[in-house]
């Protein structure tokens, strides 16, 4: 079979030279590497001290907004749902009822609103595909979690909280 | 066949349609509103507009609407048309001016016709920049929303419900842009036809109230074909799913059965699949802990067995297989039909009846293009609405052609041809006990007692045929009446006599067939029709098993009775008394049912059946019609299982032959028919479980099924492995065989650019015609030319008793059936329990409307309050029959008042 | 002086009244008819004069008599159409207001032609009086064997209905007329079939205007051969003119169709000229749904010949530079009037009158009066120009009856003549709130392009 690229090197398999065999010349060389790193430009930054900056189109965690007043911009029409292509959007909607109005923007909204962040892809369609302008991704993203239940966000997670209550 | 050119392309077309018609057939994409393929055209929304040419030389054209225009041989048309296009897309404009395109928040969105017709058009930019018009909404009662901003002025909706379904509350106010379709002031819609209002409406005016309180959209339902289970037409119905609850039912169009349409209780019934009250463990009482697992019930249910005489009843609402099933396990001589004698009889003598080929039962579609229909006896309105529907299509569209006969217009030239027919109707006459709303359009009615009505029956057959014996002491007035009706009888091409088991009179069923018969002999096609009580009724009567007086004889005879009740609630099927006498006879009862009620009250051993959303079932309608029902979901909780599956389990018990292996429905099937030869073909009624494409199955989820990996997210993260339907060629995943499946098999109506479901027009072989490969079913009796053996027993003629009454049941549409009132906005509409006596009665025995009255039957005694019936014939009483909570009466004897309290 | 046919007498005190009416040779017509002719006959004298229909649509009423269905044992019906609402016409009112008699003789001729024992008068529920007029003459005509049965001791049976319509512009289209007449929803009716083969209750009818079914009595009086000397070409005899507007003299005139527009505008006897001394600037002359014509197009045709008070004369150009004659509705507009208000008040009554019916006019007239409003309140754009044409050109023809043509006609004929009108008030939304666009140069002699050398 050939190669699928040009890097591909055979294995020097000759026994190895008492040189070789001291490995001394080895690991002087080996820490000579070492040591020369220490003298140049760090590529790792000290997360979470040191944060790196954002391109302008990242996309991170997924929120859901409110309106000026408020009130739940979603009214879980099922677009986002249907665009993700990971499929990891689901939701039920209810029927805003008489004195919810200060709640709701429209007349439906989301009962139940479940995105599975380990099968999120984070590609932004759902925030393309959305009619209302509910669901944004953020700059922020996923938190470690000890367990996988915890990547799955729910209305509370997902909700930008009103003004002036705290998450 | 003529031949037209669209866009200068050959095709050959049928005579007599229009061009919409022929376009759609075609399986071109030709946007329409106001046109529908059982309602014809009137030519007001202007949206299927083409350009017509003159001839091969003529550039111009001219812009027509094709809903309106024949087809012509020879006639040149275009549908891509520049001129034609645009227009088209300005239709749409215009539409889409006051349209608040609130797609988000509505429940059509998805499924609308509007928006695939938008789509279609082309048109997307909006250069109305002016406030739009609003309307105020309409309570229009519990089962169907009202948003009028979304109108689009169709008419559809007033045309569906005023001259189609007959109804009056609904009609169209104002004028210029501000038409409103509604009813004069809030109220329920009057119509038991008013669901169908949602398919009509091409956009989200007039939704589903019931799929509202749980919505999902269409493209997020798991779907799959079944049968309407609250009476014997078998409508076929879709019904979908989503997180373990059904979410909607929606016409299956099959065009010999119900067509385009369905009634309110097939639609908005079903919401007992989701019950609080459904039974979810299997239970056996008596026990320190009553609920317990599937192997603990297996071990008890082997002692059950052993040693034990099993006696087995059977359900006419539980479908095929698992009647089977249960016979199976108990042997044929001890299965019995749970269901009263006299009912048994009547019915053994409609299956005699069908299956000696002596006459044709025609299909809804057949009694639509009746040209003269009798009723003898059944309450259709109440016992199969849709049947109902249909009487009223045959009535009018009699009266249709008859004028079309004489102008040179089309048919579906709707407006024209209700111009020409005005007030005129087709024969129908409309013998019932009382007053029904098809006498509006009778031409000819009576109000009398079952053998009375029976009487008359045989009278119109010795007109018909004089070898037949003539009705002793016939009053004048019947005479002149059967005269009347046999006239019109013969008369007509296709005359259709309904009758049915709802008055508990045998001889209306012989007098019946008598006429069909009588009719047939003279070269032109009568047909018989019969209604059944129930979805599987003619199924098991087919079965030919004894009565459940039988089975209680046979539990006194024998001791330590094992009885295994598969879905009866027998204190709605046979009198009170009788099910007490049955119980305390056996010593081990064993139930199989879907929802708890009395008889599973008095079960030892509990066991949860699926409805018929969560199994697979083959259920024979009224003319004999075996139609598959496939599963919809399956229930999250593995202990609900379809009755079969658990018959089958109990009998690999008894035998210890059970190779673990479960039998699929289809090889029941096999079986009942290599037993009973009446069934012979059933298993044909649907593909069998391995059937496949390319080995590919046939998904119940659309291509936009969404939150896959989500859904369950919350339950499990793991992404669980796709349900495995080993019963059926459906799948329960998104991926699988996209194209046309075969017609039991649609699971729901889609075409790419026609979401709603008018894309059914892409599943027919024309417009309003067959489903392509066949409709669904397999018909179990067909004519074979057998020479009719008359029956020659006429009744006496009714005489009131003194102090007596002839009871008989009253149906209600909304109210009678056991499952339908799990629906909220269906038991609102139910009536409260009443006796019903005529006026000269209740005043003979100085009574007065409201009077509390109690009547023994059966042993048992009743109190009521009186409702006094202005067209009930004298002599006779009559109760609803099983309203919720209510027991079974003996149906067709005698009873008298006992005590009265004001 | 012009001759007279309708009007001849109508100077008389107590015309209205049946002593009167009858002492001035009333009644001679019908009495010539029933006693002395057939049925036939007189349909012969009536295709003779050259009639044609004074509704609007100008059909010949001789032809469309004969049209009747004649089955065994079927009632006919004639049906009078006095539902006169276009804006702008008001003839029949006079006529009915004055001479009821006149219209009632005319209903008894064309009955006993049709061989109808009933017939009815729709008449439009704004008038709200006339009804009361028309029934005490129908009382005296009974009262007099006129009406009833016997007539005359003729044999002939007819009663005379008057019905009331609910102000709908609509139930004046002949088959919304009969639906509303059956206690319906005045929706027109899609032909065929023709109400002269199934029309009020399912029975052959002829719906005729009143100024039609009334000058009937003066063609029997001088023979249709005479009364088609009236006149020129196929616009035989004499029309009702409803003359409104800035002129000096508004009024209902009746014009032998021999005069020119000029001459009718200007002339003592007919309109007196435009009133104050202004100028004319154009003039819509046969009800509001006809195309308007800016005063150069109206005097002469696009070929610079004298325009005529004829069917044929006022359509000569087609749309392109003629008009109709309609209804008789004449209105005149002078140098002060807007154009485009004008043709605002008109989209804004067909948009109240639509039906509601078929997409394109119930949807298209609100939006063609939305934009209107804009261009007249100074909130317009070019494009609006463009748009308002664009959604006219789309509802003509393409409607189930002709108030959507009704409807888009004046809105075309306005931007055509008129564009630059429109322009200008758009282009000067401030000054077009406070003064007119004037005369400017409607009236303007017209090019006649030379006759090509021969």
């Amino acid at each position: 079979m050939q190669a699928l690229t040009n890097r591909a090197k055979p294995v020097d398999r000759r026994p190895m030279t008492f040189m070789e065999k001291i490995y001394l010349p080895a690991i002087a060389k080996g820490m000579g590497i070492t040591l020369k790193h220490i003298f140049q430009k760090k590529e790792t930054v000290r997360y979470p001290e040191q944060k790196r900056p954002f391109s302008p189109v990242f996309r991170g965690l997924h929120v859901l907004n409110r309106d000026a007043e408020g009130r739940e911009n979603c009214t879980a029409c099922g677009l986002c749902a249907v665009a993700c292509p990971a499929e990891a959007i689901t939701m039920e909607a209810a029927e805003r009822k008489p004195g919810e109005e200060n709640l709701y923007r429209e007349e439906k909204y989301a009962a139940r609103y479940e995105i599975n962040m380990l099968r999120c892809i984070f590609c932004g369609f759902c925030e393309e595909a959305c009619p209302k302008d509910a669901i944004y991704l953020t700059e922020t993203f996923a938190p470690a979690h000890y367990k996988r239940e915890g990547f799955i966000y729910g209305k509370k997670d997902l909700l930008v909280p009103m003004p002036g209550e705290k998450k | 066949m003529p031949t037209i050119y669209i866009d200068n392309k050959a095709f050959e077309v049928k005579a007599g349609k229009n061009l919409l018609e022929a376009c759609l057939s075609l399986g071109l994409d030709l946007p329409y509103f106001c046109w529908h393929p059982a309602m014809g055209s009137v030519g007001a929304c202007r949206q299927c507009a083409v350009k017509v040419f003159k001839d091969e030389e003529d550039t111009r054209g001219r812009i027509v609407m094709s809903c309106m225009e024949s087809v012509k041989d020879g006639l040149r048309l275009s549908v891509n048309d520049k001129t034609a296009t645009t227009f088209r897309s300005q239709v749409i404009e215009w539409l889409m001016t006051n349209h608040p395109h609130d797609c988000p928040v509505c429940d059509e969105g998805g499924c609308c016709h509007l928006q695939d017709v938008t789509v279609m058009t082309g048109h997307n930019y909006r250069r109305y920049e002016y406030k739009k018009r609003t309307y105020t909404n309409q309570y229009l009662g519990p089962l169907v929303n009202h948003e009028m901003n979304r109108c689009i002025q169709c008419y559809r909706c007033v045309r569906y419900y005023r001259d189609y379904a007959g109804g009056k509350d609904l009609n169209v106010f104002s004028a210029h842009n501000h038409v409103y379709f509604g009813r004069e002031k809030d109220g329920v819609l009057q119509s038991p036809f008013s669901g169908n209002l949602v398919e009509v409406c091409p956009t989200g005016v007039f939704t589903d109230k019931t799929l509202k309180e749980h919505y999902t959209r269409k493209w997020d339902l798991t779907n799959a074909p079944a049968v309407c289970q609250h009476c014997s037409l078998g409508c076929n119905v879709i019904a979908g799913e989503r997180y373990g609850q059904l979410r909607n039912i929606v016409n299956r169009y099959n065009s010999e059965v119900n067509g385009y349409f369905l009634c309110d209780k097939g639609r908005f019934g079903y919401e007992f699949v989701n019950s609080e009250n459904r039974v979810t463990q299997p239970l056996i009482r008596k026990r320190q802990s009553e609920a317990v697992n599937r192997a603990t019930l297996m071990q008890h249910m082997s002692t059950l067995l052993s040693g034990h005489t099993l006696i087995g009843i059977g359900s006419p609402r539980a479908s095929l297989e698992s009647n089977y099933a249960l016979m199976d396990l108990v042997g044929k001589e001890n299965f019995y039909q749970g269901i009263p004698d006299d009912l048994v009889y009547i019915e053994q003598k409609i299956v005699d009846i069908l299956l000696s080929g002596a006459i044709h039962t025609p299909s809804l579609k057949e009694i639509e293009q009746a040209d003269a229909v009798l009723i003898l006896g059944e309450d259709i309105w109440n016992t199969a609405p849709v049947m109902a529907l249909a009487v009223r299509q045959s009535v009018m569209k009699t009266a249709a052609t008859h004028t079309t006969e004489q102008v040179a217009i089309p048919l579906w030239h709707d407006m024209a041809v209700r111009e020409l027919v005005q007030d005129a109707k087709g024969f129908l006459a409309n013998m019932t006990v009382t007053a029904s709303p098809l006498d509006e359009i009778s031409a000819s009615t009576m109000r009398a007692a079952p053998d009375d009505l029976a009487r008359l029956g045989f009278a119109i057959a010795h007109i018909l045929n004089p070898s037949l014996p003539e009705v002793p002491d016939a009053t004048d007035a019947v005479r002149t009446q059967a005269m009347n009706i046999s006239r019109a009888l013969q008369q007509a091409k296709h005359p259709v006599i309904i009758t049915g088991t709802s008055c508990w009179n045998n001889a209306l069923v012989r007098a019946a067939f008598d006429i069909a018969a009588a009719l047939d002999l003279t070269e032109k096609r009568a047909g018989l029709a019969f209604v059944m009580q129930d979805c599987n009724s003619l199924g098991l009567a087919m079965m030919r098993s004894s009565s459940f007086e039988k089975a209680i004889t046979s539990a006194e005879r024998s001791s330590n009775v094992t009885a295994i009740i598969l879905e009866n609630d027998l204190y709605r099927s046979v009198p009170a008394g009788q099910a007490d006498a049955f119980f305390s006879s056996c010593k081990n009862v064993v139930v199989l049912d879907t929802l708890h009620n009395r008889t599973t009250e008095r079960a030892d051993v509990l066991i949860p059946a699926a409805t018929f959303a969560e199994a697979d079932g083959t259920f024979v309608n009224n003319e004999a019609r075996a139609q598959c029902s496939s599963q919809v979901f399956m229930p999250a909780n593995s202990e609900v299982r379809e009755s079969f599956k658990w018959l089958s389990e109990i009998r690999s018990l008894k035998t210890t032959a059970g190779n673990g292996h479960e039998k699929h429905p289809d090889e029941i099937l096999q079986a009942l028919e290599s037993k009973f030869p009446q069934f012979k073909g059933i298993s044909r009624s649907a593909p069998p479980h391995d059937f496949r494409f390319h080995g590919a199955r046939i998904p119940r989820e659309s291509h936009r099924y969404s939150g896959r990996t989500a859904m369950q997210a919350n339950i499990d993260v793991s992404e669980p492995k796709p349900l495995q339907d080993d019963d059926s060629p459906l799948s329960y995943t998104m991926e699988g065989y996209r194209g046309p499946a075969p017609s039991p098999l649609i699971p729901f109506f889609w075409a790419p650019g026609w979401n709603s479901g008018q894309s059914v027009n892409k599943f027919q072989l024309e417009t309003g015609g067959s489903l392509k490969g066949g409709e669904p079913g397999v018909r179990l009796a067909e004519q074979t030319g057998v020479t009719p053996v008359f029956s020659r027993d006429i009744p006496d003629a009714f005489t009131a008793r003194q102090d007596k009454w002839l009871l008989l049941p009253q149906y209600h549409l909304f109210g009678s059936g056991e499952l339908s009132v799990y629906t909220e906005g269906i038991a609102s509409q139910s009536p409260a329990p009443y006796i019903s006596l005529s006026r000269h009665d209740a005043e003979r025995a100085g009574l007065k409307e409201g009077d509390i009255v109690t009547v023994k039957s059966d042993g048992k005694a009743y109190s009521l309050p009186l409702s006094i019936h202005g067209s009930l014939p004298d002599g006779i009483m009559l109760v609803p029959a099983g309203l919720r909570g209510m027991d079974s009466w003996s149906w067709g004897g005698w009873v008298n008042i006992s005590t009265v309290k004001v | 002086m012009g001759r007279k046919l309708l009007f001849d007498k109508a100077h008389i005190e107590g015309i209205r009244y049946y002593d009167v009416y009858r002492a001035n040779g009333g009644y001679g017509s019908a009495e010539k008819a029933l006693k002395s002719m057939t049925p036939e006959q007189v349909l012969d004298e009536v295709k003779k004069s050259g009639l044609r229909g004074r509704g609007g649509a100008g059909f010949p009423t001789g032809m469309k008599w004969s049209f009747i269905a004649k089955p065994e044992g079927v009632p006919r019906y004639l049906v009078c159409n006095a539902d006169e609402s276009e804006p702008g016409t008001f003839k029949d009112r006079y006529l009915m207001e004055f001479i009821p008699h006149l219209l009632i003789e005319g209903l008894l001729i064309s009955s006993y032609t049709l061989g109808c024992n009933s017939c009815y008068i729709y008449i439009r529920g704004e008038y709200a009086w006339i009804p009361d007029i028309l029934e005490q003459a129908i009382a005296e005509a009974k009262k007099n064997g006129w009406l009833g049965k016997n007539i005359q001791g003729t044999g002939f049976d007819l009663e005379i209905y008057v019905q009331r319509g609910a102000g709908a512009y609509i139930c004046g289209e002949e088959t919304a007329l009969i639906e509303s007449l059956e206690g319906k929803r005045g929706n027109p009716r899609i032909k065929p079939p023709f109400p002269a083969v199934k029309g009020l209750w399912d029975c052959p009818t002829v719906v005729n205007n009143v100024e039609t079914l009334a000058t009937v009595v003066p063609i029997l009086r001088i023979g249709g051969d005479e009364y088609a000397k009236y006149g020129t070409g196929k616009s035989t005899g004499t029309k009702l003119i409803s003359a409104c507007g800035n002129i000096n003299k508004p009024g209902v005139y009746e014009i032998e169709m021999n005069i020119s527009v000029e001459e009718f505008i200007y002339s003592d006897e007919y309109c007196g000229g435009i009133a104050n001394g202004k100028r004319l600037k154009a003039c819509i002359p046969g009800g509001s749904s006809v195309p308007i014509l800016p005063a150069n197009l109206l005097l002469k045709t696009a070929k610079g010949e004298q325009r005529m008070m004829t069917y044929e004369s006022l359509a000569d150009g087609g749309f392109a530079t003629g008009t109709m004659l309609g209804s008789g509705g004449f209105i005149v507009l002078d140098e002060d009037q807007c154009i485009v208000k004008n043709t605002l008040t008109f989209a804004r009554f067909y948009h109240h009158e639509s039906c509601g019916q078929c997409s394109p006019c119930r949807e298209g007239t609100g939006w063609m009066k939305r934009v209107l409003h804009n261009i007249e309140h100074g909130k317009g754009k070019m494009s609006d120009i463009d748009l308002l044409w664009d959604i006219q050109r789309k509802i003509e023809g393409n409607t189930i009856c002709p108030l959507g043509d009704a409807a888009a006609w004046p809105v075309a004929a306005a931007i055509r003549h008129f564009r630059d009108e429109f322009e200008w008030h758009v282009l000067h939304p401030d000054e077009a709130t406070k003064r007119n666009y004037g005369l400017a140069h409607y009236a303007d002699p017209l090019e006649i392009a030379a006759p090509a050398a021969v």
